[in-house]
């Protein structure tokens, strides 16, 4: 390292350096700047050029890619090359002293337009695809919004399948993503704040909002927060989701990821908070308590009493992929006496032979089973299905014709399998993962004792949990009765009058009863 | 603190975990265990399962194993049992209770201590007594078409109840109940082998009468019917057959669909009598022979002539429970619950004044529907 510094002109600035610079009146050594910070940037593109009588220097920069070329042609050369000279009193009006500012107010046809003053500026506003216009002789260069990418278009979310409601999904560019939230609510209260994020990657976060619904402590404390990151880069929403939440240690989490942009406006609506981030389809929703796990934008889209049943199978099914191993488990080890005696009779003939004891049996099968699905995420599509015949024909069929596993076990984990696929939320789906080898063990160990020692530790932890002053397991504990049922079932509209109240909530008003008088208008 | 005294408490309550584990692999289910005492030795019997999977063949045989073993005390005589035997039995499985005449006849006390106590042994299952036959004769049976002998015979129970209405099932709970409460003596099914027809086949046949510690005697049929007429509770089902007022050569079958039986103890001076009330209502069932019996005139006539069944079934039941001098019916107790000073005086010698008691029985049954799709069936003049 030493060799390299000496050979270096002393007087030369390193690219870090430079960047922190005020603009040179001089383009040419702005220019001369920027190739040497840019340098090795193949994608950069600067065009010099002349305009007007007497000659202005020009140029103009961007990262080619991220452009849209005909818009620069179209609203940004052509004006300045064609147009200006084609005007009567263009070289009158040239005389002038700002040159610059005319341009950029009576010149230029472009809708987005902003004044730069440092390289940084300049460097960031190339990197998101603004092509800079800098003049030779003024201190500031001119940023013009062409960004336009070649990037995946709104799609139908893959991994949120409903049957009712907008089919819409994010997608990896964050203003097509915010005019989806847009487009679903035009209400000036409705705020994007933006915020950019990662050292190196520089990447735009917006943080959304209903201004006079979310509750502005939460909101100041999560832009706190976020200000306080500082990191190399942001690839996605789960590094803020990570680095902001409170309970670091817990397997508890208390976000929200979801492709869905109605989704997003549900829980804006019910005074939550989104966090977007550019290049990730996934917005972050927070804080989220668990009972909220639970609901599928899907149940509001059908009629209440549908949407309640639905709502009521989805909790027997989380508790059945929660339990149903640990207690199948201590049924069949522990507590013989609590099933019929013509399913001990066929449990114990099939369990005949084989050679583990069923907690172990319980704890394969489940880890297998965890393999396949994990597989069968990481496969190409083209083997995947492959793959899940040979998953199924080695457990249901050859483990058992083997021996090695019974078949009321296969049962009772396939059980559980469909069941965990039931909760809409995936990070609640993790969760109920992890929870059920816990149980599974405590089971094995002491049967229903161990199942209720592990319940009440859960249930201790999570009533402990609180993210952003959310209790974590709200509205359950503490009680709030009224929303309650809009939790455990589906609460019709007509009596959905009010927002779940949390804490700081200002406007808890959802209708206004058309009888009654008073009530806030949103 | 908090968190502390509630781990504390959590780690106590791993102290009383009282069950271990047992791998269902390495068990065997009992579906039923009985005793008898022959020699001087309590004899102890148990039917395993011998669970067969869906995929293998059921094939030939019974698909159980009874094990038998003799000892000095029922405990010794079951432990025993594991001497051929690899396998933990899950008791808590046993779905029956069967114990042989001769223990009976001897002294329930060699046995009763036993399966009060164990808790392994459900108290809910039902008793019965083997007439003619060991325990160990009654569970090798192999049932005609289920597959374990000793779910069969609590099967026998429930259908007789609702389908013959006959015999009174009863579970080990009542009877430790009735041998421990003073004022009551139990009565148990009697279950013997029919070896009539080809193939050897169980049967329920009369009940068996306690008195004190020991069985004294038996009910016959009939005798069973009166004495389900008079428990306490209401009874549903059961058919039973009156001759028929147009033709006494014929007989009609009437069914029972409800009975409640009220009864009271009645102070006259220094007697006591019994008044029974049974109010029942029932259906026409059958008749054999022709006529049209279901009009306005002979209904009332049939409705007295199934008091009149009613009314012998249960003054059979009496007359054989007073000359056994066993008060089966509970008489004591309701002397006790009425006239609690009276039963004081009378508890000791309560055996000499049951035999005495007179009875006054009244019988109301009442047809209310026959189910029948048409009239009587008419044959071609």
């Amino acid at each position: 390292m030493r060799y390299i510094s000496k050979k270096t002109q002393p007087e030369a600035k390193s690219p870090h350096e430079l960047v922190e610079q005020a603009l040179s009146p001089q383009m040419a050594t702005t220019l001369e700047q920027l190739r040497l910070i840019l340098k090795g940037c193949s994608d950069l593109v600067i065009k010099q050029f002349q305009f007007a009588q007497p000659a202005v220097h020009g140029a103009i920069l961007y990262f080619d890619g991220l452009v849209d070329r005909k818009e620069i042609e179209e609203n940004l050369l052509k004006p300045l090359l064609l147009e200006l000279n084609m005007q009567n009193n263009a070289a009158a009006n040239l005389k002038e002293p700002n040159i610059l500012g005319f341009i950029q107010n009576n010149i230029l046809t472009l809708a987005e337009l902003k004044t730069l003053s440092t390289l940084q500026e300049i460097c960031h506003h190339i990197g998101s695809g603004d092509t800079v216009l800098l003049i030779d002789g003024y201190e500031q260069g001119l940023a013009a919004g062409t960004r336009s990418w070649a990037g995946r278009a709104i799609q139908t979310p893959e991994n949120e399948v409903t049957v009712y409601g907008p089919k819409e999904g994010f997608c990896e560019t964050l203003r097509f993503n915010t005019a989806l939230l847009r487009r679903r609510i035009k209400s000036s209260n409705f705020k994007m704040e933006s915020m950019v994020l990662g050292r190196i990657s520089k990447t735009d976060i917006v943080i959304c909002y209903i201004d006079n619904i979310a509750p502005p402590g939460m909101v100041a404390e999560i832009k706190e927060r976020l200000g306080k990151i500082d990191i190399d880069a942001v690839l996605d929403t789960g590094y803020l989701a990570e680095l902001i939440d409170e309970n670091k240690w817990s397997i508890f989490t208390q976000t929200e990821h979801t492709e869905k942009p109605d989704r997003v406006c549900g829980q804006l609506l019910e005074g939550k908070v989104c966090i977007m981030a550019d290049g990730t389809p996934m917005a972050l929703v927070l804080p989220v308590s668990f009972p909220e796990y639970m609901i599928s934008p899907e149940d509001y889209y059908v009629r209440f009493i549908p949407a309640s049943l639905f709502r009521i199978l989805r909790f027997m099914a989380f508790v059945m992929a929660l339990l149903l191993p640990s207690l199948y488990i201590a049924i069949i080890t522990y507590h013989h006496e609590m099933i019929p005696t013509p399913l001990l009779l066929t449990i114990a003939a099939t369990r005949e032979g084989i050679p583990f004891p069923a907690f172990v049996e319980a704890l394969l099968l489940d880890a297998t089973f965890e393999l396949l699905r994990e597989a069968g995420l990481r496969l190409p599509r083209a083997v995947g299905p492959a793959v899940s015949i040979v998953g199924a024909l080695i457990i249901g069929d050859a483990a058992v014709r083997a021996g090695l596993v019974s078949t009321p076990m296969v049962v009772v984990i396939a059980f559980t399998g469909i069941a965990s696929f039931v909760t809409p939320s995936y990070n609640a789906g993790i969760i109920i993962r992890i929870a059920r080898f816990g149980f599974l063990f405590a089971a094995g160990m002491l049967g229903f004792l161990g199942i209720i020692i592990a319940l009440i530790l859960m249930g201790l932890r999570m009533a402990s949990l609180s993210s952003f002053g959310l209790p974590y397991l709200w509205p359950i504990a503490p009680l709030n009765v009224s929303y309650l049922g809009d939790i455990l079932v589906r609460r019709p509209w007509f009596s959905n009058i009010k927002r779940p109240y949390m804490s700081g909530m200002k406007n808890v008003v959802r209708q206004v009863p058309k009888n009654e008088d008073g009530g806030q208008q949103l | 603190m908090k968190k502390t005294i509630v781990v504390i408490i959590l780690i106590f309550t791993l102290l009383l975990s009282g069950c271990e584990a047992t791998e269902i692999s390495k068990s065997s289910i009992p579906l039923g265990f009985g005793t008898d005492y022959q020699n001087h030795k309590i004899i102890f019997t148990s039917q395993l399962a011998d669970p067969r999977s869906p995929e293998q063949s059921p094939g030939e045989g019974p698909q159980f194993t009874v094990l038998s073993a003799e000892g000095d005390t029922v405990a010794e005589a079951a432990r025993r049992v594991m001497l051929s035997l690899s396998q933990t039995p899950l008791w808590s499985h046993s779905s029956l209770l069967l114990f042989g005449e001769n223990l009976a006849r001897t002294d329930m006390a060699l046995f009763m201590d036993f399966v009060a106590r164990n808790r392994f042994v459900r108290k809910n299952i039902p008793v019965v007594v083997t007439h003619n036959a060991t325990p160990e004769e009654i569970l090798n049976i192999k049932p005609l078409v289920s597959t374990y002998t000793a779910t069969v015979i609590k099967d026998i129970f429930q259908t007789q109840e609702s389908q013959m209405g006959i015999y009174t099932p009863l579970t080990l709970l009542e009877l430790m109940d009735k041998f421990a409460a003073p004022g009551i003596e139990p009565v148990v099914p009697i279950v013997t082998i029919d070896k009539s027809g080809p193939t050897k086949k169980l049967k329920l046949e009369n009940m068996a009468v306690f008195k004190g510690r020991k069985m004294v005697g038996t009910l016959t049929e009939d005798e069973s019917r009166g004495y389900r007429f008079m428990r306490p509770d209401m009874i549903q089902g059961g058919v039973f057959a009156i001759r028929s007022p147009l033709d006494e050569t014929n007989w009609v079958t009437l069914e029972l669909s409800r009975s409640q039986a009220k009864i009271t103890p009645v102070f006259q001076n220094s007697d006591i009598k019994m008044k029974i009330v049974i109010k029942a209502e029932g259906n026409f069932y059958e008749q054999g022979g022709s006529g049209d019996l279901l009009t306005i005139k002979e209904l009332p006539r049939i409705e007295e002539a199934g008091s009149q069944v009613i009314k012998s079934h249960i003054s059979a039941c009496i007359d054989k429970a007073q000359s056994l001098e066993s008060d089966i019916l509970g008489w004591g107790q309701m002397v006790h619950s009425s006239n609690p000073e009276l039963w004081k005086e009378m508890q000791a010698d309560w055996d000499s004044i049951f035999p005495t008691i007179t009875s006054e029985i009244e019988v109301k049954y009442e047809i209310r529907r026959s189910y029948l799709t048409d009239n009587s069936f008419i044959f071609r003049e």
